[in-house]
């Protein structure tokens, strides 16, 4: 019983320390829990999932800012490095809900937004293949066909690097694999008028939007 | 008056705009975010290089563009920061500040917008014995001159007396850069009055201004 409570209360301070955004404790709490012996996928389901979520209500609520919503995904990203060896060891894998092959479209150096996406989506449980920026969609697309992807994620800062969104999708339907990928796309001039003229199955405007419009996708 | 090249001034940081990028428009930052904010605000003389390149042309150099609609004579101005900064960004992303990263771009953004907004003041100074009205800037990308038009003002400037270059996307290297134009007529435009975001055609930004800034503000 009293084990029981200093689990939970162990997975309690996990959450409030993405609250809070204290990274040092959320990796003292993650290296904690596995020398006491806590199952690290139960930390990262009860402690840090919880956690990310509610820091994601947060935001929509208007409460928390991108600052804190990034503090909070670095703080995730910190205590899964803790804890990600110890699951390996055990031969146990984190419940991946999807892969994702996410890059920015070719032409466009800006990657900033899609990193923030990229590591949202990894902290709410997706498998992440960032390919970085200016990335040829051709290789894109033959990386996502590789890993078996179940979604692409494509982003773009100007409306000419936005053709490149258009050029993805127009490459997966002419090898006939379009119903393979799910295909999301995002980014500053990008709108749901120009995911839908595209025949993207969708679009985020922000890295929440990102993350719950993924969930969607496959299902989780 | 030639080709004009501007280095090694000093610009100013507006904060608020930062916080704006930031998503804070109505509530007050927390205070860690200040602090970084300011810590990261310290170190930026070390990572930003202002630099700008700029020109007076004839209308006839220019092409009919309807921006350029009512102008005797335009100016076309490049400028960035370097690429320090973004490299800056890039090795803190990787390593996982991602905090520290964000709020170093955003403090980029903005640097950009002070060496803009230096080169126009700049610009300004030098066209009062032409007894011409500087319009507000505008920029390729905005409202109905479209992104491709950077072209144009690329072939009139040397982007390379600065570091800038175009690729085939028409996205400046580096990227902490801007380019503008500024029309210079015979009489104050009266589109001078409006706040810039009133021209933009995106729909749901974020970054909207509300207020109507005058003109120059020195930032
Ligand atoms: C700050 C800013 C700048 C800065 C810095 C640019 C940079 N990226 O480093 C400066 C001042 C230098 C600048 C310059 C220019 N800019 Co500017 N800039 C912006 C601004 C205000 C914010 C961009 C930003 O940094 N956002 C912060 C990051 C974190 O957000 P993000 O990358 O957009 O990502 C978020 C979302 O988009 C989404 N997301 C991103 N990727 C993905 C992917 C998926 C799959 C999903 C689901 C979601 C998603 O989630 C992210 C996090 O919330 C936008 C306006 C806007 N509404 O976004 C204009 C904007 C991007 N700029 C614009 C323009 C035109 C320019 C210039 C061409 C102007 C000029 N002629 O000089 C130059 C180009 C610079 C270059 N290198 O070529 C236009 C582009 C429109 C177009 N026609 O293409 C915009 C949209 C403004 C507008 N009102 O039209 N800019």
């Amino acid at each position: 019983m009293k084990e029981m409570n200093r689990e939970e209360d162990i997975f309690e301070k996990m959450k409030e320390s993405l609250l809070k955004g204290d990274k040092d404790e959320a990796i003292r709490l993650a290296k904690l829990s596995l020398d006491i012996g806590i199952n690290p996928l139960d930390s990262i389901d009860h402690g840090l999932t919880p956690g990310i979520q509610q820091v994601g209500k947060l935001w929509e609520e208007g409460e928390y800012f991108l600052p804190q919503l990034v503090i909070a995904a670095e703080c995730m990203k910190a205590a899964l490095k803790v804890l990600e060896p110890a699951l390996s060891e055990k031969g146990e894998k984190r419940q991946e809900i999807g892969r994702v092959v996410i890059g920015t479209a070719e032409g466009d150096i800006h990657d900033i937004g899609k990193t923030l996406v990229a590591t949202m989506l990894s902290a709410n449980g997706f498998e992440i293949i960032d390919m970085g920026a200016d990335v040829p969609i051709i290789q894109m697309v033959n990386r996502a066909i590789e890993e078996k992807a179940d979604l692409i994620c494509i982003s773009a800062l100007l409306t000419t690097t936005m053709l490149g969104q258009k050029r993805l999708i127009e490459l997966l339907q002419e090898k006939g694999i379009r119903q393979k990928f799910k295909v999301m796309v995002g980014g500053a001039p990008v709108s749901l008028q120009w995911a839908k003229d595209i025949q993207a199955d969708s679009y985020g405007e922000n890295v929440i939007e990102a993350v719950s419009e993924a969930k969607r996708l496959v299902g989780a | 008056m030639g080709i004009k090249i501007i280095k090694d001034f000093s610009i100013t940081v507006n904060e608020r705009e930062v916080l704006r990028l930031l998503g804070y428009r109505k509530k007050e930052a927390d205070r860690s975010t200040l602090q970084l904010l300011k810590e990261k605000e310290k170190g930026l003389p070390e990572l930003v290089s202002p630099q700008a390149v700029y020109a007076i042309f004839d209308k006839s150099k220019v092409d009919r563009h309807p921006v350029f609609k009512g102008a005797e004579k335009v100016a076309l101005c490049i400028c960035t920061i370097g690429p320090s900064l973004e490299k800056k960004v890039s090795a803190l992303m990787k390593e996982g500040s991602l905090l520290e990263g964000v709020i170093l771009d955003a403090l980029g953004s903005e640097a950009a917008e002070g060496v803009a907004n230096y080169a126009n003041i700049q610009i300004c100074r030098e066209i009062s014995p032409l007894h011409l009205f500087p319009s507000r800037r505008f920029s390729p990308g905005y409202g109905k001159w479209s992104i491709e038009e950077q072209r144009l003002i690329f072939s009139l400037l040397p982007g390379d007396s600065i570091g800038v270059h175009l690729n085939p996307s028409c996205m400046m290297v580096p990227r902490k850069s801007i380019s503008f134009a500024i029309n210079l007529l015979f009489h104050p435009d009266p589109r001078l009055k409006k706040n810039p975001c009133h021209f933009c055609q995106l729909p749901h930004c974020p970054y909207k201004k509300d207020e109507h800034p005058p003109l120059n503000k020195e930032k």
